[in-house]
Formats: structure tokens, C-alpha cells, sequence
């Protein structure tokens, strides 16, 4: 059995929350990738800074209090395409080389509002290094999932309905906050 | 064989067997065993029994470690089933996987499959529209394939015998070509729909969009209740299983029904090898089975036999049953086993916008859609190409979120939607041609785990099949713009067949023994108590989803078996 094997064996044991745990890692232990890539405790804590950008915590907790960077490599190491992993890995090695070059210093020295401002740039910069545009791509869609298919947003925020109300086709829009108002 | 003493043939010996478990196999079983036949039901699959046996049917999306999808190693290691829609993570363990069960594709050909008890009617699309006069006619008026042996108003009667039992939604719509049933309350159609109903109907002559008639209770009537199963609550997890026997099913309704009698027994882990033919006696007198676990072999007897082992699978085991009278199948002595073998095509999907009727929107939710039955060469033949296409339409207006911020702006925007605007998308279901060509055969060298010879399938698509593909953009690409739906997209696919899950064929029902392998009541020609009610049995395929056809003859065809044997004709 290997690391990732034995660590969602835990989580399964521990109650079917299948997120891996970070308190597993050691200091210096890196997740298990499926490709031949660098991932340690400096490339973890810049995913989970990212995943703290995209959705921060407010009154309520965001991306990284519910360990959604957990998630994101989960679906990233389990049901992606070696294209899409190699680009993910790759391209979050190269965030701080683009956050030093446009704002002058690594993107875990930059603040919130610039940390903003530098993953919202990179799709907008031609020279951005395709495989990061990639890893931005992937993780803010991976990271969206992940925060809406949370166990606490779910039954929290936006509490899901196991038995859905019943169908109305002609719901008025209004009642919804339609912009048509009919 | 393992053993033949007296009082262990008496023990293995029923007046009926049924071969399969899934939505045929069940019907088989419930009409018999309500006859009072002692009734052995084998089905090659683990039993899967209802509600306990839905181990996800009540997970909260969370709960699945990839919400829903399936890993790269699940999906790289089945390409065949990583093309069916219904195969997630809740449903993963209704579906056979590609290395279990291997089989020859001579041309490409996405075989889905479901071996456990109740087979595929725990994953069917649900969808139960009756076939017409115009159906059974098609082989005759357009002259392809051979005439049907039955009309309609010989299956109409079944056709409600298993509308009242299964609980069929719909609508009556009083259309020719697609007859009214004993219907439970209709899904409602929202607004579009109901738009383009009425644009159909001003702009079109004979095409109708109607409330498609669905397998799913809108209403549990006493019928139901008795059976243990209640209103539909519109959770669309069908596919995990539904603990409220929202859905039809063999193992909510027609299994549990059997059961109840007394008179039925269910072998599992039974993969049947072949029907066993007496020369002497000239007749059938049972099935050889091999224990999916042990791997022995072991004999079961019966006066008639069912088979419901899925359109392809009837087709191997009756290649496989030879015999010195039977050299190349049983009832195969015109040689025409395991060819006409037919589908429905799915190539064509058409999606669009609509910024009509802004004041609604829809809410809620409906376990189904709306339906255009075939419209294309219905009454007389328009067109260069044969038969024609039904057409699945639905509209939808949700609550959805703007994802283009980073940050407070995108959280905001998550946990607020907003409503967008109409998305209407429509599919077409084909009608394909059976052709001699289109084959099933065994691959004599390969066997499976169980001895088995693998299946070879060898069947394609045709010119006919593009001539409608194309046709199908056409006019639904004319029909939405009549409509007013704009931002018009068509996808044309190039999938292989099967991937419908709709194969049919290969043991034709038909007139003359010449050139069908069963009577008009389902009987092989040649071994008239082996009867073909699944799949396997269809003449022509139509455009209606096939399964309560299916039933409707199983139910025809047990009661008409009953009668003979209490005749002595069989």
C-alpha cells in the first residue's frame, strides 16, 4: 500500500470524508503525485494560499478553512489527464516566477489584494506561461467545485435538497430576482 | 453432471425457468408464479435486493470522494462503459466493467452492461411510450426486414396489463402514432415547452410535443402501494437504486410480486451455459448452468423456458445451445440466428437559447421531459431515406452563478445565483433498418471465465442511419428557429452503436419459419416451449424506447404459455 493509498484508507475510516489530511504530512514528506513532479510542503502551502485567493475566508470560512486545496489535488491526481497534471504541477512552479516578474516578489509576499490581482492577470498577460494560465484554470474550477460540494456549504449556506420541492414551469422570475419582470 | 439421482432431478425440476432477471426476465416471473407455476429464475449477476442493497441511494453529493466522477484508472481501464452517461461514482456498482466480461468487436460497438438481479432495469432512461399501428405496419409498407406476425391491437391489451402494474405517467395526447395508455398524471411541461408545442402545432403539421410517458410514479395509486412502492419525490438518483420504489424496476415491483406467491425461486451467480434440447422428446427440458462461484455445472428442468438474458446474451446462449437436431443453435434451422440485429441512433443533439417568456422560469423539480414522436415518413413515405426519428425536447431556466471573479466578488457571487436565461436542448432516437449484415456470432476460440464462448459483434451504422442524422439538424434546427430560439448549436456525433443501450434483434419474431426464428407469440418455431420475449425478439426497432414493449410481450407471451401447458400444448 502506498502513501496516498494508506492515507485515504484513513480517511475512510475516519468517517467517510475523504479529504486528505494534512496533519498526516511531515515536515518534509511530499504527497504522492502521479506524475514525476515536485510536491512538498513549500508547493502545498502555496496551493493552499491560491485556493485562499480565489475564495477567502469572510464572516463565513473559505476555500482553505474547509481544505479545499485537499480537493483540488484529489481531483487533479485522480481524474485529470496527464496533460492536465503535468500543466497543473508545472504551472504552479511557475506563479512565483510570474508574481517576481510583474509585482516584484514571490506571491506568498504579495498581499490579498495583490494576490488578487496577480490570478486575475494571468490570463491577461500574452508572455504568462501557458502552463500556469492551465494550473489557474484547472484549480479555480477544481477549488469552485470543491467549495459548493462541501460538506458545510451544503448543508450550511446553501443547504442541498435530497428530496427537491416540487416542479413549477411557470415559476414567476420575479420570485427568483428575474431582471424580467413580466 | 454433478449429480442425477431421482430426488436431485426432482429438486432441480420447476414447470418454468426464466433466463435473466432484469425488466423482461422479472415480467416473466411475476405472470408465471401469479399462474401458479413453480418458477426458477436465473440470473448470472449477485442479487440486488431492494433498498438494501442501494448502498448510495442516500448519500449527500460530499459523500462521494470525486463528486461523482470517475477516477482516470476507472475510466482508462473501461473505454467501453467510460462512454455511458449513467456511469458515475453512485452508480459504479451496477455496471458490468469492461475486463469482467470481455467480448469481439469486429467494428466498434459500446456493449452496456448490468449483471447483477434486476439487471438494467435498476439504470433504464424510463421513458415508456407505446408503439403504434403505423410501428408494426413499417416492415411491410416500407419493405425492409419482414412483417411483423402482431399488430397493434394484439399488444394493446398488454400494453395496459403492464402500464397499470408498472405505473406509467403521461398525458393523453389522442395522437395515431403514438396511442394513449393507462396513464398516471402527466410531468408537467414549463413554459418553452409548452411554447414550442404550440409553435409546432401552428407551424407543422403532424408534429406534436407531448409530456413524455415515464416509468416514475407521479402518483402511487393502491396498484403501487401494494407492491411496497411510492410516490416519485423527483430525487433523479434513479440510477443509485430508489428506496421508495419511485421507479420501475424488477426488483421494486415485478421480483418482490413473484416472490410474494410462493412460488418463486432465484438463482444467482447462475450463468447459463445453454438450453438443454431431448431429441427424443423434441422439445426443451432445461437449462445447463455453470455457478459464477464454483464454476460447476448443473442442471435445472422445466416444461417451458423463458429467455430474458438481454437482446445479445439470448443470442449467445442460443448459438451455444447445439444439439444433434440443433447443430448451429436451437430453432436455428434457417441459419438467420443472431443476424438482423438493429439499435436506435442517438448521433444528433441540438441545443439553443430563448429570450421569450422572461416572466417564468422553473422551479423544483420533475423525474421527466417532453417527446416529439417520429414525425418523418409516418402516414406515407416523404423522404430518400427509410423510417424516421423521435425527438427528446426539454427547456430550463435556473439559478446559476457568475464564476468570472477571483476572491470576496467570487464568493459573493457563488453563494448568491442568479437567474439566467431559457436553455432548450433537444436529441434525436432513431429508427435503424435491420440488416442481415448487422451479426452477432460466437468466437469459438476465446472463451470466458466461465468456459464461455465470447460474443463476436459485428454491426454499423448505414446511409440510411446519416440520411436521418442529417435530416434530424435540419428540421430541428428549422423547428427552433420557428420557435425563436436563438444562439442555434448542433452537435453531430460519430459514436459506435450500442452505446443507446437499446440492441435488439438476432431472434426475430415473424410469420413464416423460413425466415424468423419465433411465432407471434414468441415461440422458437422449431421448440415451441423456449420462448424469446427480451430484446432478442424484435422484428424492427422503431423509434420508442423499447422496454415496456418488451414487457407488454413477456406478459402476452407467459399468459399464452400458461394456456398451452393447461392445453398439453407445450
Amino acid at each position: 500500500m502506498n502513501r496516498r493509498e494508506a492515507i485515504k484508507k484513513t480517511a475512510l475510516l475516519s468517517g467517510g470524508m475523504i479529504l486528505l489530511n494534512h496533519s498526516l504530512f511531515g515536515q518534509n514528506s511530499s504527497l504522492s503525485t502521479p506524475i514525476n513532479v515536485t510536491f512538498g510542503p513549500k508547493q502545498e502551502r502555496l496551493l493552499q494560499m491560491v485556493v485562499d485567493t480565489l475564495i477567502p475566508k469572510t464572516d463565513t470560512p473559505g476555500a482553505k478553512e474547509l481544505k479545499v486545496d485537499h480537493f483540488v489535488l484529489l481531483m487533479v491526481n485522480d481524474c485529470h489527464s496527464e496533460k492536465d497534471q503535468t500543466a497543473f504541477y508545472s504551472g504552479l512552479h511557475n506563479l512565483d516566477v510570474f508574481t517576481e516578474k510583474y509585482f516584484g516578489q514571490s506571491f506568498a509576499l504579495c498581499d490579498t489584494d495583490t494576490r488578487v490581482e496577480a490570478l486575475n492577470s494571468v490570463n491577461k498577460k500574452s508572455d504568462a506561461n501557458p502552463e500556469l494560465q492551465a494550473f489557474i484554470k484547472i484549480t479555480k474550477s477544481r477549488t469552485i467545485q470543491g467549495y459548493l460540494e462541501s460538506n458545510y456549504v451544503m448543508t450550511e449556506l446553501l443547504p442541498h435538497k435530497m428530496i427537491p420541492d416540487p416542479y413549477d414551469g411557470y415559476y414567476p422570475a420575479r420570485k427568483l430576482g428575474g431582471k424580467f419582470d413580466g | 453432471m454433478a449429480n442425477t439421482n431421482l430426488g436431485s432431478v426432482n429438486q432441480r425440476s420447476y414447470d418454468a425457468i426464466v433466463i435473466g432477471s432484469g425488466i423482461s426476465g422479472g415480467w416473466a416471473a411475476k405472470e408465471l408464479t401469479e399462474k401458479g407455476l413453480k418458477t426458477l429464475v436465473l440470473e448470472r449477476g449477485r442479487d440486488v435486493k431492494h433498498i438494501v442493497d442501494y448502498p448510495t441511494a442516500n448519500k449527500m453529493p460530499y459523500e462521494f470522494e470525486h463528486r461523482g466522477d470517475m477516477s482516470n484508472a476507472a475510466r482508462e481501464a473501461n473505454p467501453i462503459l467510460s462512454r455511458a452517461n449513467a456511469w458515475q461514482e453512485d452508480s459504479d456498482h451496477f455496471f458490468v466493467k469492461d475486463n469482467e466480461h470481455p467480448y469481439v468487436q469486429k467494428k466498434p460497438f459500446d456493449w452496456i452492461r448490468g449483471y447483477q438481479v434486476g439487471g438494467r432495469s435498476l439504470l433504464w432512461a424510463r421513458q415508456t411510450q407505446r408503439w403504434s399501428q403505423y410501428d408494426f405496419d413499417g416492415p411491410a409498407r416500407d419493405g425492409f426486414a419482414i412483417d411483423w406476425p402482431i399488430r397493434y391491437k394484439d399488444i394493446a391489451p398488454w400494453y395496459s396489463h403492464v402500464e397499470k402494474f408498472a405505473g406509467i405517467s403521461g398525458n393523453r395526447d389522442g395522437l395515431e402514432e403514438l396511442p394513449d395508455g393507462e396513464f398516471l398524471p402527466p410531468n408537467p411541461l414549463n413554459a418553452v415547452e409548452d411554447h414550442f408545442r404550440k409553435s409546432l402545432q401552428e407551424k407543422f403539421e403532424g408534429r406534436h410535443l407531448i409530456a413524455s410517458r415515464f416509468a416514475n410514479l407521479t402518483k402511487s395509486t393502491p396498484t403501487q402501494l401494494a407492491q411496497g412502492r411510492s410516490q416519485c419525490l423527483s430525487r433523479k438518483l434513479c440510477r443509485r437504486g430508489c428506496p421508495f420504489g419511485g421507479y420501475f424496476s424488477s426488483n421494486s415491483s415485478t421480483l418482490p410480486w413473484a416472490e410474494k406467491t410462493g412460488n418463486l425461486t432465484l438463482r444467482p451467480h447462475s450463468v447459463v451455459h445453454s438450453v438443454i434440447y431431448d431429441e427424443e422428446k423434441g422439445r426443451a427440458t432445461g437449462v445447463r448452468v455453470i455457478d459464477s462461484q464454483s464454476k460447476e455445472a448443473i442442471e435445472y428442468y422445466a416444461k417451458i423456458i423463458f429467455v430474458n438474458a438481454s437482446a445479445l446474451n439470448t443470442n449467445l446462449i442460443l448459438m451455444n445451445s447445439v444439439s444433434k437436431r440443433f447443430p448451429i443453435g436451437l430453432g436455428n434451422d434457417n441459419g438467420l440466428l443472431g443476424k438482423f440485429v438493429a439499435f436506435h441512433n442517438y448521433n444528433t443533439t441540438i441545443r439553443a437559447e430563448f429570450d421569450g417568456l422572461p416572466e417564468f422560469a422553473t422551479f423544483g423539480s420533475r423525474p421527466g421531459s417532453t417527446y416529439i414522436p417520429r414525425f418523418r415518413n409516418m402516414f406515407r413515405q416523404e423522404t430518400d431515406f427509410l423510417r424516421g426519428y423521435a425527438t427528446g425536447f426539454s427547456a430550463r431556466r435556473n439559478l446559476s452563478s457568475n464564476r468570472s471573479g477571483i476572491g470576496v466578488d467570487l464568493k459573493e457571487s457563488l453563494l448568491n445565483p442568479k437567474l439566467g436565461g431559457w436553455h432548450v436542448g433537444a436529441h434525436m432516437m432513431g429508427e435503424t433498418i435491420p440488416k442481415e449484415s448487422n451479426t452477432v456470432s460466437l468466437e469459438a476460440n476465446k472463451t470466458d471465465s466461465w468456459g464461455m464462448p465470447l460474443l463476436n459483434i459485428d454491426i454499423e451504422y448505414d446511409d440510411n442511419d446519416l440520411k436521418m442524422e442529417i435530416d434530424s439538424l435540419e428540421q430541428l434546427s428549422e423547428m427552433f428557429t420557428a420557435a425563436g430560439f436563438t444562439n442555434i448549436k448542433t452537435t453531430h456525433k460519430h459514436q459506435a452503436p450500442g452505446i443507446d443501450i437499446h440492441e435488439m434483434g438476432g431472434v426475430r419474431m415473424g410469420k413464416d419459419p423460413k425466415t424468423s426464428l419465433l411465432n407471434k407469440w414468441n415461440q422458437l418455431h422449431a421448440c415451441k416451449n423456449v420462448f424469446v420475449t427480451d430484446g432478442a425478439c424484435m422484428t424492427s426497432t422503431s423509434t420508442q424506447n423499447p422496454s415496456l414493449t418488451y414487457m407488454a410481450l413477456t406478459a402476452r407471451a407467459a399468459n399464452h404459455a400458461v394456456e398451452e401447458m393447461r392445453k398439453g400444448n407445450v
